[in-house]
């Protein structure tokens, strides 16, 4: 038993953590801060080398939580991002800034329970306690545009917990049991394929799909950069991975109704992820081509890059879809490595100018080479990572994602997200010419710390970049 | 695939990575510091050759513990990890590659050194002793490459780092199109030699580590046996010489490197010697089972190529006046006999792959001797190349023109230095060839006229450039350069003289890899002893000509009258490249399609271009900012995913 309690370390020193700034009410700022980072920083370091010891017979189950190597793999994911993101709140101008401290561990914490949850119920509470929380940080600090930021969110929010709340009563009603693992038998296909949709809208709405996007988008950039980075990234995945969780365990049926056409509720569910995720690539893609506003311009990326993700339901086609998890952890594990590192790292760019000229502008960037050369490379780097150039990580994310596609027949699928590539090379690369051949118009302050931290991802990004090949053989 | 574990790794893989990548990082490092301070710049150079250095003990610490002992009885140690799908990158290291890596780093470093001094005051000396590191590094880089991918990419590096140094000195325009030149050319070649490796990918994919070289030295008859013909591998092959053809300057793509003399001198002494056009010869080594497994049409074709380039430099050489030309054409004729050495092994078996690599070997000492002493003469001529107003040097600096005697005799293959051996040895290979297969006659008859040839073209300018009295008042004031410039003239002359004792040594290290003993030729004495008769004659013919001036070269090229402009005019061959194929033919294509390109292309472009723009200030309204519309928005999304199931499953 020792054995499990040791890899339960960084949940459970995380949640030290939290308890320990709650209960210490008249802590000044800087202990609520390094507290906050520590543990974030050491349950990284012993999630990481929880991964690194790549244990993967580890597994305990119960009936609402399954801990396995995989949590574990995106927990660090999102204790990465979450560690950049609270060092960076220091700027933030605001008389109690220490709640913020303590919600950001609580959502990761949320986020951990959230995609190793096998049921229902508590599934939607943990994704939750995750949404509420950073309802709570998009409204920080309190101005007006922050404000507005949070409501949005939360009255969509609101409505999709709805959505999701609905869903998880007809599954019930459908299958007699709330677990997404085990169910045996369902009695009615119709309320059985209803709250699976119900459930594709409301978690949806997080990862930010087609018609369900709006929010994001105001969100986003209404938000601080530094709470965008964590919103755009960590809690994007880890809907990501619910949907995964829940869609690639449910129960295959065919379809008792149509005599002639035979489908089945893994062939329904992937024609619609197909519609959807081409619909979201090319609307994130297309309309981000005639933003001005940089941090704009990373949230309707985001939104197309959430397309790219929703293109691996696709594989819900095969009958024997289930086989294919480890497959879709491994690869959205890629994927999702270099979107929160090219992501987190562009909108803590963004954080710079925030903090210092409010505005994002692409006017505001021109001729950022002149004025501040390391960010200006490290962004450069990030966004060709974004656009997929190849020795950086972006690259090699999708490229495995399309590779995964084109191997199991969605050659076309993977034609579609290399077209969106190419599509979204244009704004991107827009940018790098701002900030490299046009002049200087507004002065910024450089935060070095920022700067490094940019650096940091930049680096990062081109070097795990040249290694995943590497990465992806071993773990494969 | 072959997968090692890291656990694999022992000091010899360690040392084989660090070989090449010694010199690539020294690259950066050099353009930093050289940039940034003025003593950077000045210690550039030695951080160069200091860098080389370490690369030329890392490979004889190799060498030297030569068991190359991964496994006991093995020849070679093989170090490979993943990289893209079933491509791997890692070391190969066996004889013919650490044989190589010895001599790219040791005439290298050479070469470094004199360049310390050759380079001094130039003023961007940091750029090129960066580059010239990247050069080197990416030589190393190709010959201990484990796959063909991989050592495509230092292929390229080292072309693209070749781009640089001929056109180092960019604002000359001669050099400026040189480098673009060599460029192209090249180009030619590395189209051809990709598709070659895709053949060869096509062929080799099903089994589970394609193109490495491991595989492709073990497995070639097992993949034949099991599914392709030997035609496929023979196109392959033949495609790959193409490959071949533009980075070893063999005929008809050898046009780029007597331009590419524009360069400093001791970049054509890297190209030349150590770094450049021995790729392609080690390319065609590397894989040589290709070609003996393939048709035979494959060899004989490499054979051919190799003796008619032979020749053909040779009678080049003799007309050209610039001492750096006539150089190169001499390294093309010699870069003929190494090719048609391999060739002859269609017949004879793999061990010929020793005599051609002991002809590499050989050879690159005794040009990185000649390009340096030239180097020399041009240092202290100030540039002036022209052999005609040279002359009498020989009393004016003494040690440079004794060096390039010796370099000289080396290169004609006079007996007691290295070049006798490993020359005469690849004629007497191609008559021992012809004994087995008629079909190798023009061949040995095509390099014998080339011993020749070559003695005539090396002597001519050796008696122009050190005898007689001196002809510009640049060449009355020569004297020998500083020592730093000196030494390596020395050792590099000391190698050429004993290289040979090294042959049967040579041979035997090297076909242990074949595990093949050396060939006892039997073959007529006077044979044998033709191609040194011939020499002799050149001798003689060169003496008359240009030293005692007995005879006039002048009335034979006017009697011999069109031949003369032929050959003059370097068999028109820079005629049909450049005003034929180019200029006509390609500027007809290029108008065609840019006019397709204009206005099939960029309307399609600009079309779908202005489409996006318009949907994206579409969607755009989309986003009212207005949150009730989301929530409607996301409604009605969901009522049409609802009608979307509905229909899908036909029914509630």
């Amino acid at each position: 038993m020792v054995y499990y309690y040791f890899y339960m370390a960084p949940i459970i020193l995380i949640l030290f953590a939290i308890i320990s700034m709650i209960l210490i009410p008249f802590m000044n700022k800087k202990w609520i801060m390094g507290i906050s980072s520590t543990g974030i920083f050491i349950s990284l370091l012993l999630s990481m080398y929880v991964i690194i010891t790549d244990n993967r017979s580890f597994y305990t189950s119960s009936d609402f939580f399954t801990i396995s190597y995989y949590t574990y793999l995106f927990f660090m994911l999102f204790s990465f991002i979450g560690l950049f993101s609270s060092l960076s709140l220091r700027n933030v101008k605001e008389r109690d800034v220490s709640i913020y401290y303590i919600l950001i561990p609580f959502s990761l914490m949320a986020m951990y329970f959230a995609i190793s949850s096998n049921n229902l119920i508590s599934l939607f509470v943990s994704f939750e306690a995750a949404s509420i929380s950073t309802y709570a940080l998009a409204g920080m600090p309190k101005e007006k545009r922050t404000l507005e930021a949070s409501i949005k969110y939360f009255v969509i929010g609101a409505l999709s917990s709805g959505i999701i709340l609905l869903g998880i009563s007809y599954y019930y009603i459908s299958t007699d049991t709330f677990s997404i693992i085990s169910v045996n038998g369902v009695n009615n296909f119709s309320l059985y394929i209803l709250s699976l949709v119900l459930l594709l809208v409301g978690f949806g709405f997080k990862l930010s799909l087609f018609p369900f996007h709006n929010w994001a988008v105001d969100t986003y950039t209404g938000a601080r950069a530094t709470v965008s980075s964590l919103l755009s990234t960590a809690s994007k995945i880890m809907a990501l991975i619910i949907m995964i969780n829940i869609f690639f365990n449910i129960q295959y049926m065919k379809t008792p109704y149509s005599s002639h056409i035979h489908f089945t509720t893994n062939g329904i569910l992937y024609i619609l992820f197909i519609i959807i995720s081409i619909l979201t690539m090319f609307y994130g893609n297309i309309t981000a081509l005639m933003q001005r506003d940089v941090k704009r311009m990373l949230a309707y990326s985001s939104i197309a890059n959430a397309g790219y993700m929703a293109m691996i339901f696709s594989l819900l086609y095969y009958d024997s879809y289930k086989t294919f998890i480890p497959l879709i952890y491994l690869v959205i594990f890629i994927f999702s490595l270099a979107y929160v590192i090219m992501k987190g790292g562009s909108f803590l760019a963004m954080e710079n100018f925030e903090a210092y000229s409010k505005s994002t502008t692409l006017d505001d960037l021109s001729g950022l080479s002149k004025r501040s050369p390391i960010l200006a490379i490290s962004f450069t780097v990030l966004l060709f990572s974004l656009a997929g150039i190849p020795p950086t990580l972006g690259f090699m994310g999708k490229f495995y994602l399309f590779y995964t596609l084109v191997e199991n027949n969605f050659w076309w699928l993977a034609l579609i997200g290399v077209i969106n590539s190419a599509i979204s090379v244009y704004y991107y690369f827009r940018v790098v010419m701002y900030m490299y051949w046009k002049e200087p118009r507004v002065e910024i302050k450089k935060d070095t710390l920022l700067e490094m931290v940019v650096l940091l991802m930049a680096i990062l990004a081109v070097i795990i970049g040249i290694l995943t090949p590497y990465i992806y053989s071993i773990m494969g | 695939m072959v997968i090692n574990s890291l656990i694999n790794i022992n000091q010899y893989v360690i040392a084989a990575f660090l070989i090449f990548l010694v010199p690539v990082i020294m690259f950066p490092l050099i353009l930093l510091i050289g940039k940034f301070s003025e003593t950077g710049k000045r210690i550039s150079g030695i951080l160069a050759t200091t860098g080389i250095f370490i690369s030329f003990i890392l490979s004889w610490f190799i060498y030297s513990n030569g068991t190359f002992s991964f496994n006991p009885g093995d020849y070679y140690f093989n170090f490979e990890f993943p990289w893209f799908g079933n491509i791997t990158w890692g070391v190969f290291v066996d004889p013919l590659a650490i044989t190589m890596a010895l001599m790219v780093s040791g005439v290298s470093f050479l070469i470094h050194m004199f360049a310390i001094g050759y380079m001094g005051k130039d003023p961007n000396k940091h750029v090129y002793f960066a580059e010239t590191s990247l050069f080197t590094g990416g030589m190393l880089g190709l010959v201990l490459s484990a796959n063909l991918v991989m050592f495509f990419l230092f292929w390229e590096l080292v072309g693209l780092c070749s781009y640089l140094l001929i056109g180092f000195w960019y604002f000359k325009p001669n050099a400026a199109s040189a480098a673009k030149k060599a460029f192209i050319v090249t180009r030619v070649g590395d189209v051809l030699l990709i598709l070659g490796l895709a053949v060869l990918y096509w062929m080799t994919f099903s089994s589970n580590d394609p193109l490495s070289i491991y595989n492709l030295n073990t497995q070639i008859p097992l993949i034949i046996s099991r599914m392709h013909s030997n035609l496929d591998l023979a196109i392959a092959g033949a495609l790959i010489l193409g490959g071949v053809a533009g980075k070893s300057s063999q005929f008809p793509l050898h046009v780029w490197i007597p331009d590419a003399m524009e360069g400093p001198t001791t970049v054509s002494a890297l190209i030349h010697a150590a770094t450049m056009v021995t790729a392609g010869i080690y390319l065609v080594a590397r894989i040589y089972p290709i070609y003996l497994y393939a048709l035979p049409w494959a060899g004989l074709l490499v054979l051919y190529m190799g003796a008619f380039t032979a020749f053909l430099a040779g009678t080049i050489g003799i007309v050209v006046n610039d001492v750096k030309r006539i150089l190169a054409y001499s390294t093309i004729s010699q870069l003929g006999y190494m090719l048609a050495a391999l060739g002859v092994g269609i017949v004879l078996g793999e061990s010929t792959v020793g005599y051609s690599l002991y002809h590499l070997v050989v050879h690159a000492f005794l040009k990185a001797l000649l390009f340096l002493s030239a180097g020399s003469i041009l240092f202290m001529l100030l540039d002036v190349r022209d052999i005609r107003k040279m002359g009498g040097l020989w009393k004016k600096m003494p040690i440079t023109i004794s060096a390039m005697f010796i370099g000289a005799l080396t290169l004609i293959g006079f007996p007691p230095l290295a070049g006798y051996f490993s020359k005469d040895a690849i004629i007497s290979l191609s008559y021992y060839g012809y004994l087995h297969n008629t079909a190798l006659f023009w061949a040995w008859f095509l390099l014998l006229i080339g011993a020749f040839l070559t003695t005539v073209y090396t002597f001519r300018m050796f008696f122009v450039v050190a005898l007689g009295k001196p002809k510009s008042y640049a060449a009355e004031n020569a004297k020998d350069p500083p020592w730093v410039m000196i030494i390596p003239l020395i050792v590099l002359s000391g190698l050429s003289i004993i290289y040979g004792l090294f042959q049967t040594d040579f041979y035997n290290f090297f076909n242990g890899v074949y595990q093949m003993t050396t060939m006892h030729f039997d073959i007529p004495w006077y044979i044998e002893w033709l191609p040194f008769i011939l020499v002799l004659f050149g001798l003689l013919v060169a003496y008359l000509f240009y030293a005692s001036y007995k005879l006039n070269p002048d009335t034979v090229a006017r009697k011999s009258g069109i031949f003369y402009r032929i050959v003059k005019n370097k068999y028109y061959l820079d005629v049909l490249f450049t005003n034929i194929i180019a200029e006509r033919f390609m500027v007809i294509l290029a108008k065609l399609f840019y006019a397709i390109d204009k206005y099939v292309v960029d309307g399609i472009v600009n079309g779908v271009g202005i489409i996006f723009r318009i949907l994206s200030e579409y969607f755009r309204k989309i986003q009212t900012g207005i949150v009730q519309y989301y929530a409607a928005i996301m409604l009605a999304g969901l009522i049409a995913i609802l009608i979307t199931v509905f229909i899908l499953i036909g029914g509630i």
